[in-house]
């Protein structure tokens, strides 16, 4: 299990050199350079002067060097946690990063158990009636749960929710209540589960429609299989065949699919924090691309693949677990 | 091969019966099931109102009298993109009819390489079409009022379209009202009618859906046959380049390019078609893997063929029926990041009517909640991105040999 594990992290190794790859190449590859955006239009330099200041610019910031060497430095400084300052807010991007970062992963570590608690029992349910219509009506409402766009699902939950216009029943923004700070730690508590009820439901809805539906696959799957058939044979009764039998088989599988919900999950933050202003990553780097703030850009856009890799490798690691075939199997 | 070959070969054969081939044996199982047919139908119907979009809402007339003269302002002001627009529908229902045309009457071995060349000569015609409007085409603007020169007397009987306002039009005096007889379905931040900006919308996202699932599949197809098909070190390159790809969040690296890049709306598809096409990639990729070893992939090798041919026209043929699926789940897809990115303002400029632009103004400056501009182009995606999404899942029920025989 260990080599397992130690293997799998030195795998993540290229991919996040890939990553910080990619977003150092998008930076590059785009049209303008910091130095002339720094500079502004230069009327009021004459055209030496501006070319000499320029130059000197440019090697101030090593923007002289060859790329490869620019990402060199870029990336041993990356490595050191330093993505250099702030425009806007005159600080270390890494110190934002810090505030922000644990905002983003409690709203999805919460969504994510969320999508599990009840896809799981759904699934099961749906796949033990199939065909009846229970399940007719539920799959018909989870394809348009997995369809509906978050932002106009956030969009009508605040206009008809939390505004003066109609119902007034949750906050529409932030985390918590100005007062809260004043609040002893339970009515505190209580204040922001009522600010994160509205976006987690907007996060986690679209999730666990698809997981749903890929629990009743897999349950369908393994309720049609043989060995199923032997232990209705044996005279097992119908709770055990689904929950010792099948079930068991079925929910392996499931883990892996936090693979392909985290990216949307992370990148979904974006929308959601910026809808209910929440000050997490997704409103960092929302706010960082309407005011050009290129480092913080760089830096949240490197953070979210690190924590999607991260994500990736305990997804990985719980199914090696879960399933000792998988991990010997890798391992050889 | 020679057309008037191709014309015995097509007399010759009329009356035979080739059996059912796989496309239809797809198409029957697919239009069993009518809530595909639904979607299909609506899907239609949408790009019709997308292609026909200038006649259904404009605030020029079709028809209007001045002093006496019949003039036509709406068709004298139709610019180079609605003429392309135009251009590129009738080529792709011309496209369409002559694949169901071969079906019929050619031959199932010959169809394919017929096939390629209609599908050359209507894009060659389509190219040089758009092409020579683009360039020749005059700009013309006309900025007369008509309803204010009907008001006055000046011009009369005048026909307009259904919906009679133009989708750029700006009066602070009627901004944010709510639904009423003049404007069905309410007005936004500057005075434009919702319904006219929703008609011309459906061109946006279904031409961003459109191009940016086009070049993510061209570059998923190469790649992934690419991979497929030599296996070995390239294909383990290959892999880890998708893995990098998969594991960045795709929303993240979209709006990270944005951030840096100018925002045109041929960029945003652009970045959503260079971010979208790992799924096409692995699953030709997949395919390709199976397809390999098989004996008329050898044969075609053995023949000494371009590799080109090998992979594009001997092997995609067979494997292109998963990419499908991912094409049509990829429209969608794309059509969500859309709205997402115009919603979060880094998609197109407001004149540009975008279905999540307009949802954006859902909320007005001070804070205010506008149903109708919440509700109806939310709708409008909604409705669309399911549509997509039921067809790709219809799509897959019918492609997959083992959910037909199960259910």
């Amino acid at each position: 299990m260990t080599t397992y594990i130690i293997r799998r992290i030195l795998l993540m190794i290229p991919t996040i050199l890939g990553i910080t790859i990619m977003v150092f190449a998008i930076s590059r590859a785009a049209p303008g350079d910091p130095v002339s955006l720094s500079m502004g239009p230069n009327g009021q330099m004459n055209a030496q002067r501006a070319a000499d200041v320029r130059k000197a610019r440019m090697a101030l910031y090593g923007l002289d060097k060859p790329i490869p060497v620019q990402y060199a430095i870029w990336l041993k400084r990356v490595v050191k946690l330093d993505f250099g300052d702030s425009i806007k807010h005159h600080r270390p991007v890494i110190d934002l990063i810090r505030e922000r970062l644990p905002v983003t992963i409690t709203l999805n570590l919460i969504s994510i158990v969320i999508i599990y608690l009840i896809s799981i029992p759904l699934g099961i349910f749906t796949a033990v009636k199939q065909g009846k219509f229970s399940d007719k009506v539920s799959s018909i409402i989870l394809f348009m749960l997995w369809s509906l766009p978050s932002m106009w699902v956030g969009q009508m939950l605040i206009g008809y929710l939390c505004g003066p216009t109609f119902k007034n029943w949750f906050p529409p923004a932030g985390l918590s209540s100005n007062f809260a700070d004043s609040l002893p730690f339970f009515p505190w508590l209580g204040d922001r589960l009522w600010h994160l009820v509205l976006p987690v439901v907007c996060l986690s809805y679209s999730g666990f429609a698809y997981l749903t539906k890929q629990v009743r696959a897999g349950m369908l799957d393994n309720l049609r299989s043989d060995y199923i058939r032997t232990a209705r044979a044996k005279g097992l009764d119908n709770w055990t065949v689904t929950f010792r039998h099948a079930f068991r088989n079925s929910v392996i599988p499931v883990i892996t699919i936090m693979a392909s919900l985290l990216p949307a999950m992370i990148g979904g933050s974006v929308i959601i924090e910026s809808i209910f202003s929440i000050p997490g990553m997704g409103r960092l780097a929302f706010e960082a691309i309407t005011t050009r703030d290129y480092n913080v850009v760089m830096a949240v856009a490197t953070t979210a693949g690190f924590l999607d890799i991260v994500g990736l490798l305990l997804a990985d690691i719980a199914y090696a677990i879960a399933d000792p075939r998988i991990s010997f199997e890798r391992m050889e | 091969m020679k057309t008037n070959e191709y014309k015995k070969m097509e007399l010759k054969t009329e009356k035979k019966n080739w059996g059912t081939s796989y496309g239809q044996l797809v198409w029957q199982q697919f239009s069993k099931n009518r809530t595909n047919l639904v979607c299909m139908w609506f899907i239609i119907i949408l790009f019709t109102i997308a292609v026909l979009a200038p006649f259904i809402a404009n605030d020029k007339p079709l028809i209007i009298h001045i002093d006496g003269k019949v003039h036509f302002p709406l068709f004298d002001t139709l610019t180079a993109n609605d003429y392309a627009v135009f251009i590129a529908a009738i080529t792709g229902i011309t496209l369409i009819s002559l694949i169901r045309r071969n079906s019929r009457k050619v031959d199932p071995f010959l169809r394919s390489g017929v096939l390629w060349k209609q599908v050359l000569i209507c894009t060659g015609t389509l190219l040089v079409g758009i092409i020579l409007l683009l360039v020749f085409m005059p700009r013309k603007l006309d900025a007369t009022d008509y309803r204010a020169m009907i008001a006055s007397g000046k011009a009369s009987d005048a026909i307009f379209p259904l919906v009679p306002y133009g989708y750029g039009r700006t009066d602070i005096k009627v901004s944010q009202k709510p639904p009423s007889n003049e404007h069905w379905l309410g007005t936004d931040d500057v005075g434009s009618d919702v319904l006219c900006r929703l008609i011309h919308g459906t061109r946006i996202s279904l031409s961003v859906g459109f191009v940016a699932v086009g070049i993510a599949s061209v570059i998923g197809i190469v790649f992934g046959a690419i991979m497929g098909y030599f296996g070995g070190k390239i294909d383990f390159l290959g892999m880890r380049l998708l893995e990098i790809m998969m594991s960045v969040p795709t929303f993240f690296l979209i709006i990270t390019i944005v951030a840096f890049f100018p925002r045109s709306l041929l960029n945003i598809m652009i970045i959503i078609g260079i971010t979208s096409w790992t799924d096409d990639a692995r699953f030709i990729r997949a395919e390709f893997f199976k397809l390999r070893n098989q004996d008329f992939v050898q044969a075609a090798i053995s023949l000494g063929l371009p590799l080109r041919s090998i992979l594009f026209r001997h092997m995609l043929p067979n494997g292109i029926a998963p990419v499908l699926v991912s094409i049509t789940f990829g429209v969608a897809g794309a059509i969500f990041i859309e709205s997402a990115l115009s919603f979060l303002g880094f998609g197109v400029a407001p004149p540009t009517p975008s279905w999540g632009q307009m949802l954006s103004t859902g909320v007005s400056t001070t804070g205010e909640f506008l149903w109708w501009l919440t509700l109806f182009p939310g709708l409008a995606i909604f409705f669309t991105v399911t549509a997509y999404n039921l067809l790709g899942e219809g799509l897959r029920d019918a492609i997959d040999p083992k959910l037909r025989k199960a259910v």
